[in-house]
């Protein structure tokens, strides 16, 4: 039986207005993450991934910056429509974010312990002892040593790794129903890498949580999510169960991108497969399918127009003209 | 790996350490960077270091070309010893040693033309005649990169992150070096282009016959890229292998470890994962005897006391370890590994 679905993202689109025009950074994406889920979301710098992750959050400037379309669905409520007061109840509590640079994240004047309260006594109204309490239970959950100690302590006294889990507890404290983590290990060495991406995968167990799951590596995908997207110039190029993209990915930047990935295990080519030319700017979007011009299997149709995200198996859907075909 | 191929740059007992100074100046303690490395690169072959952050790779490699001093030890290049060159001899060794580093946007001159920084290369080393031959071997090596001739006239904010990266690239070929220093040259692109640059550089490899000393963090891309790998911790060179041995049979508990740490990307295979306790010391107090010992998992008594020294275990694969250095191998018969 599936899992009731937490989230749904329904044709999303963000537009900036910068000084040269309007630009679409994300156009039309659609996807659901049911609780108990990990969907990975993955693709190039560029390509929108962040920013998809932001808008559920809505975190940009709405008044001079940005504006939204499409609807996003959480507990029945459609967010982009929810007033500001009400959208501030949704943040840090029904969904946290975990964002890239820890050390940017954290307030540097306030001790780790402070920062965690707040968040409980700001969505919880906890008092002051009470949320000390949980803040460093919250520390042990994450796996801190001595959390009676590190509770008092500035983010600069902490490693890196230390500062990503602090993230953590701070996101988890109000026990979100959903967790975006954005690049959470992208600034880490690799052992600290798995000691977080095991973290969030034991969390995500034992909180029974959705994730979203941000990144540009693969091999992370691979590791830890159930679904994924991928993303290409603001769109959902493919999305499907994780052994799915891996073995019998539908769309060729999919193949390209899994393709181009050192591998540290198994045979190793001379030459690592690499995808032919660079991601265009958002200002020259190619007509049809966006990723035609650089696609080794475009023909006159994908340049004309854009294909739509159709399904080509249970739970495999691909935006390509070429899909059902046999893979090149 | 022929054992007489001919050696580019051996390094012997290299240190560098950077003081810390406490009140009037005084040396109170040091940095401990690098802390006796020895080490041969080969004509011809990619030799990969690679260690997680604050290990000291990036330092070794800087050092060995001499960007930063060594404190003590020996770097020879050509029967020479770079430690003890005057500016100007160091200066015409430059020809022979280069570096393409990890941002390739900090370290091009922003107020500067591609093509200038370029030629200002020729110019300090006295290569090729008035302006009109100099210009050529610019634009050859440009060609060579993969970027076109009007890449020439334009300044570094102009590129992408790629392009840049082959800027850099061009700037440490233009002088025809024998050895590069790579240092994480493509740990700040994207795969799609990551793999475009590795490419590259395997290529220029074979056309000119260079040696790379390319420093990164990442396994995978050192699988690909390096004949054999240097794993550094806390300073120390802990092992060294043909890069296809070291993959197959890391011995140093370390190497284990960060092999084990490394995501496949094959959502079927579940790894076993060794997980490391604890942070990265601080290289200013390293701990004492082996340096891993406070988080090994097969740390033994022995480890505490003494600092192992590297040793040939199979030809060719060198481990610091006690686990297989010979004397404490029959006090310790059962160990794990």
């Amino acid at each position: 039986m599936e899992a009731e679905k937490i989230l749904e993202v329904k044709g999303l689109s963000t537009s900036f207005r910068t000084e040269r025009g309007v630009m679409k950074a994300i156009d039309g994406v659609s996807f659901h993450i049911r609780r108990g889920e990990i969907l990975g979301m993955v693709g190039e710098s560029g390509c929108g991934k962040s920013v998809t992750s932001q808008s559920i959050l809505r975190l940009y400037d709405e008044k001079y910056q940005v504006k939204y379309g499409g609807e996003i669905l959480f507990a029945g409520k459609d967010l982009l429509r929810l007033p500001e007061k009400e959208m501030q109840k949704v943040r840090g509590n029904d969904v946290a974010m975990v964002f890239q640079d820890a050390l940017s994240s954290l307030n540097p004047v306030f001790t780790v312990g402070h920062q965690i309260m707040d968040t409980l006594r700001i969505h919880q109204g906890m008092k002051k002892a009470q949320a000390r309490e949980k803040a460093v239970e919250m520390l042990r959950l994450v796996g801190i040593p001595s959390p009676e100690k590190r509770v008092d302590q500035y983010p600069h006294e902490l490693s890196g790794g230390m500062r990503q889990r602090v993230m953590i507890a701070i996101a988890l404290a109000c026990q979100p129903k959903l967790l975006i983590a954005d690049e959470p290990t992208t600034a880490l060495d690799v052992t600290i890498q798995a000691q977080i991406m095991d973290l969030i995968l034991d969390l995500n167990r034992k909180l029974h949580m959705g994730v979203m799951l941000i990144t540009h590596d693969l091999s992370v995908v691979a590791e830890v999510c159930s679904r994924v997207a991928v993303m290409y110039l603001g769109q959902i190029v493919e999305e499907a169960g994780v052994n799915d993209i891996f073995d019998n990915p539908g769309h060729p930047y999919t193949r390209g991108l899994i393709r181009s990935i050192p591998r540290i295990e198994g045979e190793r080519e001379k030459r690592l497969y690499q995808i032919a030319g660079t991601v265009p700017m958002l200002s020259q979007i190619p007509q049809g399918c966006r990723f035609a011009p650089r696609c080794p299997r475009a023909t006159e149709a994908c340049r004309a127009q854009m294909p739509d995200l159709v399904p080509v198996s249970g739970t495999q859907r691909v935006r390509c003209w070429h899909a059902d075909g046999a893979p090149a | 790996m022929q054992a007489n191929r001919e050696v580019v740059l051996r390094a012997e007992n290299v240190k560098k350490y950077f003081p810390i100074r406490g009140t009037l100046g005084r040396v109170v303690n040091n940095v401990k960077a690098v802390d006796g490395v020895s080490l041969s690169l080969l004509r011809g072959e990619t030799y990969g270091l690679v260690g997680e952050t604050g290990c000291g790779k990036s330092t070794l490699g800087r050092t060995l070309i001499h960007l930063t001093p060594a404190t003590a030890g020996s770097i020879t290049v050509e029967g020479r010893d770079l430690t003890k060159l005057t500016p100007k001899e160091m200066r015409k060794m430059r020809r022979r040693v280069q570096m393409v580093f990890q941002d390739p946007y900090t370290s091009l001159d922003p107020r500067q033309r591609i093509g200038d920084i370029l030629l200002e290369m020729l110019e300090i080393q006295k290569i090729g005649g008035a302006g009109g031959e100099r210009r050529a071997l610019v634009m050859e090596i440009l060609d060579k990169v993969g970027l076109r001739p009007e890449h020439f006239y334009r300044f570094a904010h102009e590129f992408s992150g790629g392009q840049r990266q082959r800027v850099g690239l061009a700037r440490a070929l233009i002088l025809n070096p024998d050895l590069i220093v790579c240092d994480e040259p493509v740990s700040a692109l994207d795969v799609s282009v990551q793999s475009q640059i590795i490419n590259l550089l395997l290529d220029l490899q074979e056309e000119r016959g260079l040696t790379y000393l390319f420093i990164s963090h990442d396994m995978s891309v050192i699988r690909y890229t390096s004949n054999r790998v240097g794993v550094m911790y806390l300073g120390h060179l802990v092992e060294e292998a043909a890069t296809d041995d070291l993959f197959a049979l890391p011995m140093h508990p370390y190497s284990q470890v960060l092999l084990s740490a490394v995501p496949s990307a094959n959502p079927h295979t579940k790894k076993q994962r060794i997980v490391l306790e604890g942070d990265l010391p601080s290289p200013i107090n390293p701990p004492g005897g082996c340096v891993f010992h406070t988080r090994c998992p097969y740390a033994m008594g022995v480890c505490e006391k003494e600092c192992p020294q590297m040793q040939a275990v199979m030809p060719g694969h060198r481990v610091a370890c006690h686990l297989h250095s010979q004397q404490s191998a029959k006090e310790e018969p059962n160990h794990g590994v």
